[in-house]
């Protein structure tokens, strides 16, 4: 069974409305998605990049002083005779929020100047420390060492220890005139560094940045503890192998985005880390939110959908219930006009057709009522009794006077007649058997009417085969008689029979009778049934131009021209249809006007 | 008409379920920032002893997003004062318990009935408990044993096999502790075979410095003196540099006096257990038992250094050895 | 018909989950932890874990601790930026008052703007602020001691020293030959200990001639190499050594020893704070005197403002005990120190 038209809409409402907003929510979420990453990529990138700028303009303030130290004092100094305690003291002083503390050594190891603190450990070696060994070998450079404990001074017997870099350079020292070679050693305060990336590693977020040397070793970690103790692990290595930029890295079953950024000079690469798993999870939170407003929306278009379904579709339902109260054959059924136009212009159409049913059901009703009729009068004219009864008191009365010949022909022609008025039945019958109807008629007038007057037949052979109304022809001459000729002594009335220019049958009755006048004319042809005349065959010639009519189209029918005094014709227009069974029981069946439109 | 209904009733079921667990999707991790609350209760928790086990719990901390309460305990503590302020932490809604414990013995009652409602973790050293079937404490110490063992080892190396000249003073720290009566057994056991004879012990008292004093001048002196914990160790150094003795010193330590003693040629070597390490773990484990109540929990054992002077500078020492910050 | 059935439940369906979803979102912030239980927990932040004084004085505040009593100490390690970071932490963690040692005297508006968003009253102590500043807030407070006082006694000190005794004035010339070992530079209590010591010194009659003076830091080691330079530079030349604190004249004591001076041709030292180690000095002949700032009495001041403090009570119920200025200021006075009442002091 079809669906009904609600079902059918709701539920494509719902599956456009379902599908736009999944559609929708992927599209919307996946833009937003890729829109956050990149954004916190640029945003680490950012971040990266500004720190390098801070860290740059830190080593390079660092390098400034060991510049000054050495250009403006130790160089033009004469160490062995001069103090440059002064110098030194006033560099720290200045900068010692950045300093741990400066000194100067001569290429045997040997402590000339240091600031703020001056006093060595015993048995501290200077020769085998790292910074000290690289200064030497690369004169020309500045070395900035990897982040490490200060093991040469004492400080407070206060058990107190500093992380440094060591920045430190070979200088030239003039000792009394003799050049020596030295190391200029500037322990800068690793704390520095430690807050300036502390404070960009801040955020609670699972992202942080770190700081290594170009051969990967780390300068700065967040979890540097965590790394030493062997309680986390981070891909610092591979990071010599990064170009400066963004990729994505897998590392310790996960993947996260790396950013790499160099810091001048010293090619110490500041390394950025967001764990993907974070920016997940921080998407998670957007997801479920997306997912709920989906949810919701798609609830309430559910909700409207069932609302706007309804409404479209009731007009439509209601008609269709009106349908239904018409199959059930409901008496004057109520029908539904309203709703949309298209709707309405339904229902009225659907009313208008009804009644036009209605009217042709009843058209049709009263016709076949009509011809029902009409073959009733036909009927009773076939056999009207008082025709019968004079011609066989006619007959009678040739036999009392043993006129047997003539009551022989009279019984003849009687019988004839009946067996044409019969017809088997039949509505339609031949021309010629309706000639012979009507010849069998005015022979038996002649008789009664002692040959008051003639009566010619000029039947066309053409039309002898085709259809005709049965008793259409003798109802008029009977006319003719008894309105024409009858009380004349020499009348005479012409029966002829031809195919017209139009192809058609005519059938022609002429009397020069007594004639008609206009009004009687049209009285001939009143449609009042009840003026049933007693005399002759009783069948009004409006019957007969009626049952023409009924049979063969509005087109045919009678046509009688009168003159008074002068004589009356009458004219049978009756279509050429040639009497084949198949005819016959086409025009009997009813199917009127076939041959029409 | 019903298969219409059936249809709608179907899709907002469906939508109605996926609502309900975005929803509580989002409350779940609007809550997971709900920190859980851990509460620290150790024997002098003011000791510089603790600062690297406290830098390891709070690192941990971070990481794990856990509130850290570090209850404030004096030297004396005992276990019933103990217990009180475990309770006193229970009352105030703490959800795990890290506890080091005074007294080992006799402690069985305290720490099923704990561990029944707080998750727990014992550190530094192990207590008498119930046979734990569920998993629901744990105990992350050194091997204490092995420790007292490598103190002895170290006085073999830096004195060989034959020390039947040598006198050692012990000072042995809190022995209601398990953890150290495993390591004075670990030192014994080690140091039996060299001859060396222990003159005299002492206890976890309070001046362990003029105790000492007194042993070497009033008793019997020592050429050796040997510290099981680091309190004990600093001690002897204190005596050390306030009396001038020119005593070998040896122990276990790892506060940054005892570093720095080291730095100074005072402390001849010493066994340092990352007590970093031992920090982060145990919250760790706490974390892990909180987050999965069914996962039993873990013993772990704590791995230690030997620092002496020549190695006390080196790359990965340094880093342990002076924290940074 | 049955759809009104259905959309009636879809609406209130509807309503139930905007309800939900409005009571998660709205319950989520949540507030300032609350100590709660009666306990009071005071939080400190010290500027450095290695100032002898300022540790000193921690301890003896630590002995004053009650048991409902919660005390957090934290170290600033000389920087003003984690002192901030860890004010902010301890009023998120409840503190109910919060003792300051400033690491940066002309810096204390993070600190105080903090404060005043958790409503929670601020001790400053030992690092002395403006007055401005103090006034930004009227839960602001300041114990410690007057440095111009102490400045005054440790020139008293100096100059009765010298006045009695011939022999410092080594070579004679009827001058004093002094070093001066200050703080930092641009530090209020050195410039005004520096300068009262000085003026109080020659106020006394005592005929002066600066040779030199150097900054340490309040640091033995530096101490110790700036004099270690001194010695160098003027051999015999130093009469008097007038540290602002003793640290730093235990540095300059240092000094002489390393550099194998015998006692007698020492300066006269004089230091001031009355640590540990700088009463020993004095009862050991070492240093001629200090000026003893008063731990704790401090300590108690602090302790027992705070706990009136974390009452929500008045720094005026502590006025039978202590002098309170302005209303804000809790000084404590200094007192001079020599070997002559020195076991006063000593392990006090």
């Amino acid at each position: 069974m079809p669906r009904s038209i609600q079902v059918a809409i709701s539920i494509s409402f719902t599956v456009v409305s379902l599908i736009c907003m999944l559609v929708m929510g992927v599209v919307l979420y996946q833009r937003f998605a890729i829109r956050s990453e990149q954004m916190m990529t640029e945003n680490a990138e950012q971040v990266l990049g500004q720190t390098v700028v801070n860290l740059e303009d830190y080593l390079r303030s660092m390098r400034r002083m060991s510049d000054a130290m050495y250009y403006d004092a130790i160089k033009e100094a004469d160490i062995k005779e001069e103090s440059i305690d002064s110098q030194m003291n006033l560099l720290y002083e200045a900068n010692k929020d950045n300093l741990i503390s400066l000194a100067l050594y001569d290429d045997e190891g040997n402590l000339f100047f240091a600031s703020p603190v001056g006093v060595e450990k015993d048995q501290v070696d200077v020769l085998s420390q790292n910074w000290f060994k690289k200064a030497l070998a690369k004169p020309e450079n500045l070395h900035f060492s990897l982040p490490h404990v200060q093991n040469i001074f004492v400080d407070d017997p206060n058990f107190r220890y500093y992380w440094v870099i060591s920045l430190s350079r070979a200088v030239e020292l003039n000792y009394g005139g003799v050049p020596k070679r030295g190391v200029l050693l500037v322990d800068m305060n690793y704390a520095v560094i430690e807050q300036m990336l502390d404070s960009v590693n801040e955020s609670n977020s699972q992202q942080y940045i770190y700081l290594c040397d170009s051969t990967g070793n780390i300068i700065y970690h967040p979890r540097l503890m965590q790394i030493t103790t062997g309680l986390y692990q981070e891909n610092n290595s591979a990071v010599p192998q990064y170009g400066d930029g963004s990729l994505i890295e897998e590392f310790d079953g996960e993947k996260r985005i790396v950013t790499v950024d160099t810091v001048s000079y010293t090619g110490w690469k500041l390394v950025s880390v967001i764990p993907m798993r974070n920016y997940h999870l921080g998407m998670s939170d957007t997801r479920f939110y997306v997912i709920m407003v989906v949810c919701i929306t798609l609830l309430a278009m559910l909700f409207l959908n069932r609302i706007v379904a309804n409404r479209v579709t009731m007009p439509i339902r209601k008609l269709n219930d009106s349908i239904r109260d018409i199959e059930m054959g409901k008496k004057n059924p109520d029908i539904y006009i309203g709703g949309p136009a298209e709707v309405e212009h339904l229902g009225r159409t659907l009313r208008d057709s009804m009644n036009q049913i209605n009217q042709l059901m009843k058209d049709m009703v009263a016709s076949q009522e009509e011809k029902r009729k009409s073959e009733l009068d036909a009927l009773q004219s076939q056999i009207n009794p008082h025709f019968l009864y004079n011609t066989l008191d006619s007959i009678v009365w040739m036999i009392e006077g043993e006129k047997y010949q003539d009551a022989v022909f009279m019984i003849t022609q009687l019988a004839s007649l009946f067996r044409v008025s019969l017809s088997s039945g039949k509505t339609i019958i031949p021309i010629e058997d309706e000639m012979r109807h009507a010849e069998n008629y005015m022979n038996i007038q002649k008789v009664r009417f002692k040959d008051a007057f003639t009566v010619s037949f000029d039947i066309d052979e053409a039309i002898k085969r085709l259809c005709t109304v049965k008793l259409i022809v003798q109802p008029i001459l009977e006319n003719a008689i008894y309105y024409g000729v009858k009380d004349m002594e020499d009348g005479e009335i012409e029966v002829k029979g031809f195919i017209g220019d139009d192809g058609d049958v005519y059938i022609t009755v002429s009397d020069n009778g007594f004639g008609m006048n206009e009004e009687q004319v049209e009285a001939l042809l009143t449609d009042d049934n009840s003026k049933v005349r007693k005399k002759g065959s009783g069948v009004g010639l409006i019957n007969v131009h009626r049952r023409i009519v009924l049979r063969f189209g509005d087109k045919y029918g009678l046509k009688i021209e009168s003159e008074p005094d002068e004589g009356t014709t009458v004219t049978i227009h009756i279509p050429a249809i040639d009497y084949t069974e198949e005819n016959r029981l086409m025009l009997e069946s009813g199917k009127e006007h076939q041959d029409e439109e | 008409m019903r298969n219409r209904n059936l249809f709608t009733y179907f899709i907002a079921t469906i939508l109605v379920i996926v609502l309900a667990g975005s929803i509580s999707g989002m409350i779940m991790s609007g809550m997971k920032d709900n920190p859980y609350k851990v509460s620290v209760v150790v024997v002098d928790s003011s000791s510089v002893r603790w600062n690297s086990f406290y830098n390891g719990l709070q690192q941990a901390a971070k990481d794990y997003n856990i509130k850290l309460n570090i209850v404030s305990t004096s030297n004396g503590v005992n276990m019933d004062q103990e217990y009180k302020l475990i309770n006193e932490e229970i009352a105030d809604g703490a959800q795990g318990l890290i506890l080091q414990v005074d007294n080992s013995r006799g402690t069985e009652n305290m720490i099923s009935e704990i561990s029944g409602k707080v998750a727990l973790e014992l550190v530094d050293t192990s207590a008498d408990a119930d046979v734990d079937v569920e998993g629901k404490y744990a105990c992350i110490e050194a091997d204490n044993e092995a420790l007292g063992r490598a103190i002895a080892s170290e006085l073999r190396i830096a004195l060989g096999n034959d020390l039947s000249n040598y006198k050692i003073g012990l000072v042995m720290g809190n022995q209601k502790q398990y953890s150290m009566q495993k390591r004075r057994e670990g030192f014994l056991n080690g140091i039996e075979s060299t001859g060396a004879t222990i003159a005299w012990e002492i206890g976890n008292i309070n001046n362990i410095t003029n105790a000492i004093r007194y042993r070497q001048t009033e008793d019997e002196r020592v050429d050796i003196l040997v510290a099981l914990c680091d309190d004990g160790l600093e001690a002897i150094c204190e005596y050390a540099l306030w009396t001038g003795d020119d005593v070998y010193i040896y122990g276990e330590g790892n506060s940054i006096r005892n570093v720095a003693y080291i730095d100074h040629g005072l402390i001849d070597s010493m066994i340092v257990p990352n007590e970093y390490y031992m920090g982060y773990q145990s919250l760790v484990a706490v974390y892990s038992r909180l987050e999965n109540k069914l996962t039993p929990m873990m013993d772990e054992e704590v791995p230690y250094k030997v620092i002496n002077k020549e190695n006390l500078f080196s790359e990965e020492n340094q880093r342990l050895m002076f924290p940074i910050g | 018909m049955g759809q009104r059935g259905i959309m009636k439940r879809i609406s209130s369906l509807f309503l139930l989950t905007v309800l939900a979803m409005a009571l998660v979102l709205s319950g989520c912030d949540v507030g300032k932890k609350d100590s709660g239980n009666g306990k009071v927990k005071i939080g400190v932040t010290v500027y450095d874990q290695y100032d002898t004084f300022v540790s000193q004085l921690m301890e003896c505040f630590q002995e004053f601790k009650e048991d409902n009593v919660e005390i957090v100490v934290y170290n600033a390690s000389q920087s003003q930026q984690t002192q901030n970071t860890q004010v902010q932490k301890m009023i998120d963690d409840g503190c109910d008052v919060i003792c300051v040692n400033l690491v940066d005297r002309t810096d204390p508006t993070a600190v105080i703007d903090a404060a005043k968003k958790g409503d929670v009253p601020i001790v400053f102590f030992n690092r002395e602020l403006v007055e401005g500043d103090i006034n930004q807030w009227n839960k602001l407070f300041y114990v410690g001691a007057n440095a111009v006082e102490s400045g005054i006694m440790e020139g008293q000190l100096a100059a009765t020293a010298c006045l009695a005794d011939k022999s410092i004035d080594k070579n004679g010339d009827g001058l004093i030959q002094y070093v001066v070992l200050e703080g930092e530079a641009g530090h209020q209590d050195s410039i005004v200990r520096t300068e009262y010591s000085v003026n109080t010194l020659i106020s006394s009659g005592v005929e002066v001639e600066k040779v030199g003076y150097a900054i340490a830091n309040w640091n033995r080691a530096q101490a110790q190499t700036k004099m270690s330079q001194f010695i160098d530079q003027y051999p015999d030349g130093i009469e008097l050594v007038l540290a602002n604190n003793d640290d730093m004249a235990l540095g300059a004591i240092d000094a002489y020893e390393s550099a194998g001076i015998i006692r007698s041709k020492w300066p006269a030292i004089f230091g001031i704070d009355g640590t540990d180690v700088g009463l020993e000095a004095v009862r050991d002949d070492r240093m001629v005197g200090t000026v003893y700032n008063d731990k704790e009495g401090q300590a108690k001041a602090m302790y027992r403002l705070c706990i009136i403090l974390a009452r929500g009570g008045d720094i005026t119920e502590l006025s039978d005990e202590f002098t309170i200025d302005d209303g804000k200021y809790i000084r404590l006075p200094y007192d001079k120190v020599t070997a002559t009442n020195i076991n006063l002091y000593i392990k006090r």
